[in-house]
């Protein structure tokens, strides 16, 4: 079963954290006072830097479906964790947590992806994340 | 007198061998190190053209003259053609991909170590790195604009394994185009200290009927403390190509 | 016989001592001596992977990371906040000594990152613009590779680099200028000394709009102090903009084992800052503006 399948490569975080240097001013761009759900299905990956995109068709209250964009952080962590574009196909159904953009777009800033078996990936409390292949010393 | 010019033969010899050889490098591996561009128009058009308004004319680089497309392909590479202008994705400055970044009119440097070789364009600030560990390209597909590079020798020749393109990059400003299937093979063969011969072969069966080959020289930028500069094609441009980014 | 005892008790102090001083570990007795690992030119090896040193600094040297809002959504614990490392060692009080119309332009660098308008109101990491010397050094990974003639810094972010000439060349013309700017090498003993000027006034030392004219020259100093750890300080200058030459410093932790490798890093082919200005319209257009502050109390 497909989704039982990316579920399981799924091994690390999905949404991270911007790498690094702690450069995007947040405040500018999305809202903390509005934090936002979002239930739909991944119609299209963005696998880009500096960051990637999760394009996600999501049924509004009123029936209409709009088609909302989510900014995660960049994806070599998980290029370096073995994950790749195709272990996330089209037609995924999760739930993005996260924060609406201040420009009145249909956009908001990714924190958390949850799946329907309840698993739940999210930024990581670590902080920055920079990324390292083994631990130091 | 003998031992005197036994001495000179043999310090001769010695230096001319080291001068083969790169420090650390494995034994017999040229030196390919050094700044270096290409001279033609194909950066422009590969394939034979004559003159336009800011193009000069030029003698094309691919082995055979035509590029074999599949017949879809060169209608798409047709309408690449004509919207020219504004749909190269260099007209973006978007990244060249591999091998348009080689033939295009900036120099680059090649540095070379035990285990890769560098190279670093002055274009863009694009890099390379070329594993000549034996490492396997990384398991893919992965949509990279440069590639990934793993590297060897054949006697004098680097020859230079590339995969994981996307398809969003040009051959040419002439709209000459590829998929993500795209392979790439280059060979670089020193032909005297200021001299490479460059022969690349391009294989995408998605695109093309078969692999076709483009070849042309490298020549050593040699003037006086030559370096690199920057080309910073975005920055020049950006309030109007970030227009709606 | 107690002179003769005392002699004898003299006698076994004097070999007592020698004898625990022999048995002491030479190392307290030489200089502590760090030979580092050494290219075949007889210089140390800096080759390798390293990690940016304190994260946070590429935010603000003086003040890490982050506004109060940045850290609640990235979910930043308090031991990621703050610099995680002081940074600028000189002067004293870790601030860069801004001349007072430079200060002022910085303050408004610091209310227009807010609710940016134009893409000089928003940092230039986030717009993909090379990020210069020092600060490419403590935005993220590096790789320093060595020839006899050349140290080449590979940047991860951005596939950005440095060339460092070490054959003694005069820099560029004066009028050549240059985000990552024209750095010239050379050894001090086992320090590794650069110098860079022809640095353009694009972009800003850290996302606090730290910025500089096309007057700057740096001079870094780096130095192998373990084998997985580089000692760089960056002695920073420009007459236009500071009161005075002043330093920062850092460590950097090797990273990475045997198999480490860079990934390509597009910066300008998947960057989008029109959310961000089309925010920061609205808002100016409604009179909102205020301060990026890290204080708890204005957010």
């Amino acid at each position: 079963m497909r989704i039982v399948s990316v579920l399981v490569t799924l091994s690390g975080l999905l949404l991270l954290v911007p790498q690094a240097s702690a450069h995007h001013s947040f405040a500018a761009e999305f809202d903390i006072e509005k934090p936002i759900t979002l239930t739909g299905t991944l119609t299209e990956l963005e696998w880009v830097n500096p960051h990637g995109w999760i394009h996600m068709d999501v049924e509004g209250e009123d029936g209409r479906i709009v088609n909302w964009a989510v900014e995660m952080g960049n994806p070599t962590a998980l290029l370096r964790r073995g994950l790749r574009k195709s272990d996330f196909p089209p037609g995924i159904d999760f739930v993005v947590e996260g924060y609406l953009a201040k420009d009145g777009t249909p956009t908001a800033n990714g924190i958390t992806v949850t799946f329907p078996d309840g698993r739940n990936f999210f930024a990581g409390s670590s902080g920055t994340g920079a990324p390292v292949a083994t631990p130091r010393q | 007198m003998r031992i005197a010019v036994t001495f000179v033969s043999v310090s001769t010899a010695t230096s001319f061998l080291l001068a083969l050889a790169v420090s650390g490098a494995e034994a017999q591996a040229p030196n390919l190190q050094g700044i270096w561009q290409t001279v033609n128009t194909a950066a422009w058009d590969i394939e034979d053209h004559s003159g336009s308004l800011g193009i000069p004319a030029g003698q094309g680089v691919v082995d055979g003259g035509t590029i074999p497309y599949q017949p879809w392909a060169l209608l798409q590479k047709q309408e690449n053609f004509a919207n020219r202008a504004t749909a190269d994705p260099l007209a973006s400055c978007a990244m060249p991909g591999v091998p348009r970044i080689t033939y295009m009119p900036y120099p680059f440097q090649i540095l070379q170590f035990d285990d890769r070789v560098l190279i670093l364009y002055e274009y863009g600030h694009v890099t390379r790195t070329i594993y000549m560990d034996g490492s396997d390209h990384p398991d893919g597909h992965i949509d990279f604009w440069m590639g990934d590079s793993r590297g060897r020798w054949e006697g004098d020749t680097l020859v230079v394994d590339v995969i994981h393109f996307n398809d969003q990059t040009w051959f040419d400003r002439a709209g000459n185009l590829h998929s993500e299937a795209l392979h790439v093979v280059e060979r670089y063969t020193p032909r005297g200290p200021n001299n490479i011969d460059y022969e690349v072969t391009i294989e995408d069966p998605n695109v093309f009927t078969r692999p076709w080959t483009m070849r042309m020289p490298l020549y050593r930028r040699q003037e006086p403390n030559v370096q690199l500069l920057e080309y910073e094609c975005y920055a020049y441009a950006e309030e109007d190509l970030a227009k709606d980014k | 016989m107690q002179k003769k005892i005392w002699r004898k008790i003299n006698r076994f102090a004097v070999i007592g001592v020698i004898a625990l001083l022999g048995a002491m570990p030479v190392e307290l007795f030489s200089q502590q001596a760090w030979d580092p690992p050494r290219t075949v030119d007889g210089h140390p090896d800096l080759q390798g992977y390293w990690d940016g040193g304190p994260v946070n600094a590429s935010h603000s040297i003086e003040d890490g990371c982050c506004d109060v809002v940045h850290a609640r959504m990235q979910s930043r614990t308090a031991d990621r906040l703050g610099l995680l490392e002081p940074l600028i060692i000189d002067p004293p009080d870790g601030r860069i000594p801004y001349q007072e119309w430079a200060e002022v332009k910085r303050t408004q660098l610091l209310y227009d990152m807010e609710t940016p308008t134009e893409l000089g109101h928003i940092d230039p990491e986030d717009r993909c613009l090379l990020l210069g010397a020092p600060r490419s050094n403590y935005r993220g990974d590096l790789e320093i590779r060595q020839t006899n003639d050349y140290i080449v810094i590979l940047y991860e972010w951005a596939h950005a680099y440095r060339v460092i000439p070490m054959d003694g060349r005069p820099h560029v013309g004066e009028t050549i200028s240059m985000y990552n700017g024209d750095s010239r090498g050379r050894w001090e003993g086992d320090t590794l000394v650069v110098e860079a000027k022809n640095f353009n006034d694009q972009v800003w030392l850290d996302s606090h709009g730290s910025f500089y004219s096309d007057k700057l020259r740096v001079v870094e100093r780096w130095e192998l102090i373990d084998s997985d750890a580089i000692r760089y300080e960056a002695t920073i200058e420009d007459p236009n903009v500071f009161t005075r030459p002043w330093t920062l410093a850092f460590t950097m932790g090797r990273i990475g084992g045997d198999d480490y490798e860079f990934f390509e890093e597009a910066c300008w082919e998947g960057v989008t800052n029109k959310h961000r200005l089309a925010a920061g319209r609205l808002a100016v257009a409604a009179g909102e503006r205020q301060l990026h502050t890290h204080e708890e109390e204005s957010q």
